[in-house]
C-alpha cells in the first residue's frame, strides 16, 4: 500500500489509468484527487427573495416556544383558561408549560398501583391537601392517604382522583 | 402566606454563602456499590454449581435442547400477509383537534393541513412505520365547533359532517412517503438542500377513495363534492350556510395542487433557511416536469 | 451573634434577624442618597409573567465611581432569581461540570501484559505443588491485576437537560438571595488601572472573587487591561455561565444586557416547544 501511494504522485495527471490500473487508494490523502474549480451548473436557476413567498416557508415551519392561548368566550373541547386575580389566594398551582392543570396520574410497572400526583403548588401546600382530603374524603369509602412533599412542591395522594382533583381546581379558578 | 421556597431562600440570606466546599446530594441519593465478598454475594457469585450457568456457556434463546424450536417451527403466518404494503393512519380525534385549536397550537384563521398539524407538535407519525398521514376520529363530534380549512388523510362521514357543521371545509388528500418525508420535519428537509418534490398519485387502491366527493377526496370533481356537502347536511340535520357568503371564504378555498405538498411553494423549488432565499429552476425541461 | 433586643419588640425569630441585618446594612452602606431616576434607565419587560410569584427586585448600579452608585431599581424573574434553592441539584451540577471532560488516566497490566509468564513453572504432577500455568496470573505476585483501571477511561455522561436548566435557576437565585448578586449597566470603567477596579470591589464589599457577565465576547478595553493580572476577577460572556463558575466566584456581576439575554433564554427553554432536543446524547452524533 505504502508503494502505490509513493508512486501515485507520478500517475496524477493519469487518473483515469491509474484508477483501471487499480492504483487507486480512496482512503488516502496522496491518492485523493484534487480540489478543482466547479463548472457551471448544468441546470439554470433564480434566486428569489419575496417576503410574501418568505411567509409561506415560516408557516411551514415550527414555533420555538409555545403559543399562548388566545381570548376566548368559550372553549368547546372542555379546556378552562387559569383565572387572573390569583395573587391573593393562600396557595397557588401553576399551570405547566402546556397551558394545562399540573396533575398527573402514576401507574407503576406492575400496574397495581394508582397514584394521583399534583405539582407546581406555591403557596400553603398543607392548606391545600387538608382542602383536598376534606373534598374527596365524603365522595369515597376508602380513606384519602396523601403525602405532601413541601420543598418540591407537590401533593400525592394514593389513588386515582384525578378527574375529581382537576373538577375541585377547576371551580377554584386555577 | 410564603411558601417553602420563599422560607428556602429566606434562611439563605442567614446560611453562609453556598460555594463549592458546602454543597452535598440528597441522603440517599448515592447508593455505596456491594463487593461481591463473603457469604452473601461471594463464593460463586450467583451462578450456581458447574453446568452451562457458572461455565457461561447457555444455549442460545429459543433453542430447545434440539427438536424444531417454536420459533422454526411457523415459516408464516397468513395473518401478517401484506403487513408491508398496508398504510397506517393514526388517529386524531375531532375533540383533539379542536383543543387544539383553543389552546392556539393551530391556526384556524389559515388552513390547516398535515403541515401544520405535526408542527403543533401534538400529533406524532413515522413514515418508516408505513403511516400515511391524518385519520381523523369522531370522538368529539358533538362538541367540534371550530371552522377551519381542513386537509387530511382520512375522515368518514359523521366525521366530515361534524366540520361542516361547524362552517368548516375538510378535504382529504394522499401523500407518498417521499414527500411525508419533506412533511414530517420539513426543517430538517430544507436543510437537505434538495428541491421540493412532486406529489404522487395515490396507488391503485387508494384512487377511488380520493376520487369520490363522498370522501372529499382532492381528485373529486368540485361540483360533485358541492352536491355531497348539501346531501349530507340533508341527513344529519344542521343548516348548510353558502361558502360564498362567508367572510373567510378566501381562506376556505384555498386548496392545494394535486401535485403540491407546502401551501405556496411549488415543486422544483429550493428553500435556503441560512440566506432565507428560495432557489426555483429556470430550465425548460425541469419547469416542464415539475409541472406535469 | 446574638443582639440583647427587648422582648416585647421580638414578634418571631424571623423580626429578629431582620433587625440584625438593618443593623448590619446600616455600619457599611455608604451615604449616598438614592438618586432619581435617569433617562438612560428603562423598566424591565418580563417575559411569561406569573400570576402569583412578585418579580424580585434589584438595585442597578454602576462601574463609573468607586463608591456605589445606584441608578434604579430593576425587575427580575422570579422563576430564574427566585427558583427553589435545590442544593442537590447545585451539587450535581457542579460534579457533573468537573467529572464529564475527566479522563482516568490509572491503568494496570493484565496477566498478558506483565513481562514474562508465558512458559509453564513446573510440571502439572510430580513436585507435591500447586499446579500454575504462567507466573504473571492474578494468584502470582508481581502477576496481572484482573478488574483494574484500564487507562483511558472517561467519566463523560450527560447531566438531564431540565437538571441542568435548574441547576442555573437555583444557584442565580442563591446568588441572589445571599446579595451576592449585583447587576450592573454596562462594564465600562472610567480607567484601565487595576488599582482602581480593586478598589471599587473591596469598598462595596463584594466578595474576594467576582465573576463579570456581559452580552458578547469582546469586553470593554478598560475592564479587560484592568482585571487581566489579577486572577479573582474573571470576564466572561453570558454564554459562559455556569454553575461552577457561579459558585467558585464570591460575587456575580451582571450587565443589563447579559440578564435580558440570560433571563431570555432561561423562560425560553422551560416553554420550549419541539421535544426533540432530550434525546439521547451521542458521542459521535452528526
Amino acid at each position: 500500500m505504502s508503494f502505490i501511494n509513493k508512486l501515485l504522485p507520478f500517475t496524477r495527471q493519469f487518473p483515469i489509468l491509474t484508477e483501471q490500473l487499480g492504483l487507486i487508494r480512496y482512503s488516502s490523502y496522496k491518492s485523493s484527487y484534487q480540489l478543482e474549480d466547479i463548472n457551471p451548473l448544468p441546470r439554470k436557476y433564480e434566486i428569489t427573495k419575496d417576503p410574501m413567498e418568505w411567509e409561506y416557508v415560516a408557516r411551514l415551519l415550527p414555533p420555538a416556544v409555545i403559543p399562548e392561548p388566545l381570548k376566548k368566550d368559550k372553549y368547546p373541547s372542555g379546556w378552562k383558561p387559569q383565572a387572573e386575580n390569583l395573587s391573593d389566594r393562600p396557595y397557588f398551582i401553576q399551570r405547566n408549560k402546556f397551558h394545562e392543570l399540573p396533575i398527573y396520574l402514576k401507574i407503576n410497572t406492575l400496574k397495581t398501583r394508582r397514584s394521583t400526583v399534583l405539582r407546581n403548588i406555591q403557596g400553603d401546600i398543607w392548606l391545600l391537601e387538608k382542602e383536598i382530603r376534606d373534598f374527596l374524603s365524603p365522595q369515597f369509602f376508602q380513606p384519602i392517604r396523601s403525602q405532601v412533599n413541601e420543598f418540591a412542591g407537590y401533593i400525592r395522594i394514593h389513588g386515582d382522583y384525578v378527574n375529581a382533583v382537576k373538577y375541585f381546581l377547576e371551580q377554584k379558578g386555577y | 402566606m410564603s411558601g417553602s421556597k420563599e422560607k428556602a431562600l429566606n434562611l439563605l440570606r442567614y446560611l453562609p454563602r453556598i460555594s463549592l466546599t458546602n454543597i452535598r446530594d440528597n441522603p440517599g441519593a448515592k447508593m455505596a456499590r456491594k463487593r461481591g465478598r463473603a457469604q452473601h454475594g461471594g463464593d460463586k457469585h450467583g451462578d450456581g454449581n458447574k453446568g452451562s450457568g457458572q461455565r457461561q456457556n447457555f444455549m442460545r434463546l429459543g433453542y430447545e435442547t434440539g427438536n424444531n424450536p417454536f420459533y422454526l417451527r411457523f415459516p408464516k403466518e397468513p395473518y401478517y400477509k401484506g403487513h408491508h404494503l398496508k398504510r397506517q393512519y393514526p388517529p386524531l380525534s375531532l375533540l383533539e383537534l379542536q383543543k387544539l385549536v383553543d389552546l392556539n397550537r393551530i391556526d384556524p384563521t389559515k388552513p390547516v393541513d398535515l403541515v401544520a398539524i405535526i408542527n403543533s407538535g401534538m400529533y406524532k407519525m413515522s413514515v418508516d412505520q408505513h403511516h400515511f398521514g391524518v385519520n381523523l376520529t369522531d370522538e368529539g363530534f358533538e362538541i367540534f365547533e371550530a371552522k377551519i380549512n381542513l386537509e387530511v388523510q382520512w375522515a368518514s362521514e359523521p366525521v366530515i359532517a361534524a366540520i361542516e357543521k361547524a362552517g368548516g371545509v375538510v378535504t382529504t388528500a394522499y401523500y407518498d412517503p417521499h414527500s411525508l418525508q419533506a412533511i414530517v420535519n420539513t426543517k430538517k428537509f430544507f436543510e437537505r438542500g434538495i428541491p421540493i418534490p412532486r406529489r404522487m398519485m395515490p396507488p391503485a387502491d387508494a384512487i377511488e377513495f380520493y376520487s369520490s366527493a363522498a370522501n372529499r377526496g382532492y381528485l373529486a370533481d368540485p361540483e360533485e363534492i358541492s352536491k355531497e356537502r348539501f346531501a349530507l347536511a340533508q341527513k344529519y340535520g344542521y343548516l348548510l350556510k353558502r361558502i360564498e357568503d362567508d367572510p373567510d371564504y378566501e381562506m376556505l378555498i384555498q386548496r392545494k395542487d394535486p401535485r403540491q405538498i407546502f401551501f405556496g411553494l411549488n415543486p422544483g423549488w429550493i428553500v435556503n433557511l441560512k440566506d432565507k432565499v428560495i432557489l426555483k429552476p429556470t430550465d425548460e425541461e425541469l419547469l416542464e416536469y415539475y409541472a406535469s | 451573634m446574638f443582639l440583647k433586643v427587648e422582648s416585647h419588640k421580638i414578634r418571631n425569630f424571623n423580626n429578629l434577624f431582620k433587625q440584625l441585618r438593618i443593623s448590619c446594612a446600616r455600619e457599611h452602606s455608604t451615604n449616598s442618597d438614592i438618586p432619581t431616576v435617569t433617562t438612560e434607565f428603562a423598566p424591565r419587560k418580563l417575559l411569561f409573567e406569573s400570576k402569583y410569584l412578585k418579580p424580585r427586585q434589584v438595585w442597578l448600579e454602576s462601574l463609573d465611581t468607586i463608591d456605589e452608585r445606584k441608578l434604579g431599581i430593576l425587575e427580575l424573574h422570579p422563576t430564574v432569581f427566585g427558583a427553589n434553592p435545590r442544593i442537590d441539584i447545585i451539587h450535581q451540577n457542579v460534579r457533573w461540570q468537573t467529572l464529564y471532560r475527566y479522563v482516568s488516566f490509572a491503568h494496570t497490566k493484565l496477566r498478558f501484559e506483565v513481562r514474562g509468564g508465558g512458559k509453564k513453572p513446573w510440571p502439572q504432577k510430580g513436585l507435591g505443588r500447586a499446579r500454575h500455568g504462567s507466573i504473571r496470573s492474578p494468584l502470582f505476585k508481581g502477576g496481572g491485576v484482573v478488574h483494574g483501571p484500564r487507562s483511558p477511561t472517561p467519566h463523560f455522561f450527560m447531566l438531564p437537560f431540565y437538571t441542568r436548566l435548574h441547576g442555573l435557576t437555583s444557584t442565580l437565585s442563591v446568588k441572589f438571595a445571599q446579595d451576592d448578586l449585583h447587576i450592573v449597566d454596562s462594564l465600562e470603567l472610567p480607567s484601565d488601572e487595576p488599582q482602581y477596579i480593586t478598589e471599587l470591589v473591596k469598598s462595596r464589599l463584594w466578595g474576594p472573587s467576582v465573576l463579570f457577565v456581559d452580552c458578547s465576547d469582546i469586553m470593554p478595553r478598560n475592564i479587560t487591561a484592568a482585571t487581566d493580572s489579577i486572577k479573582h476577577f474573571n470576564l466572561m460572556p453570558y454564554y459562559g455561565l455556569n454553575v461552577y463558575s457561579m459558585l467558585k466566584h464570591d460575587t456575580l456581576v451582571l450587565t443589563r444586557a447579559a440578564l435580558d439575554i440570560i433571563e431570555e433564554k432561561i423562560l425560553n427553554n422551560f416553554h420550549r416547544h419541539d421535544p426533540s432536543f432530550l434525546k439521547k446524547f451521542k458521542v459521535n452524533q452528526v
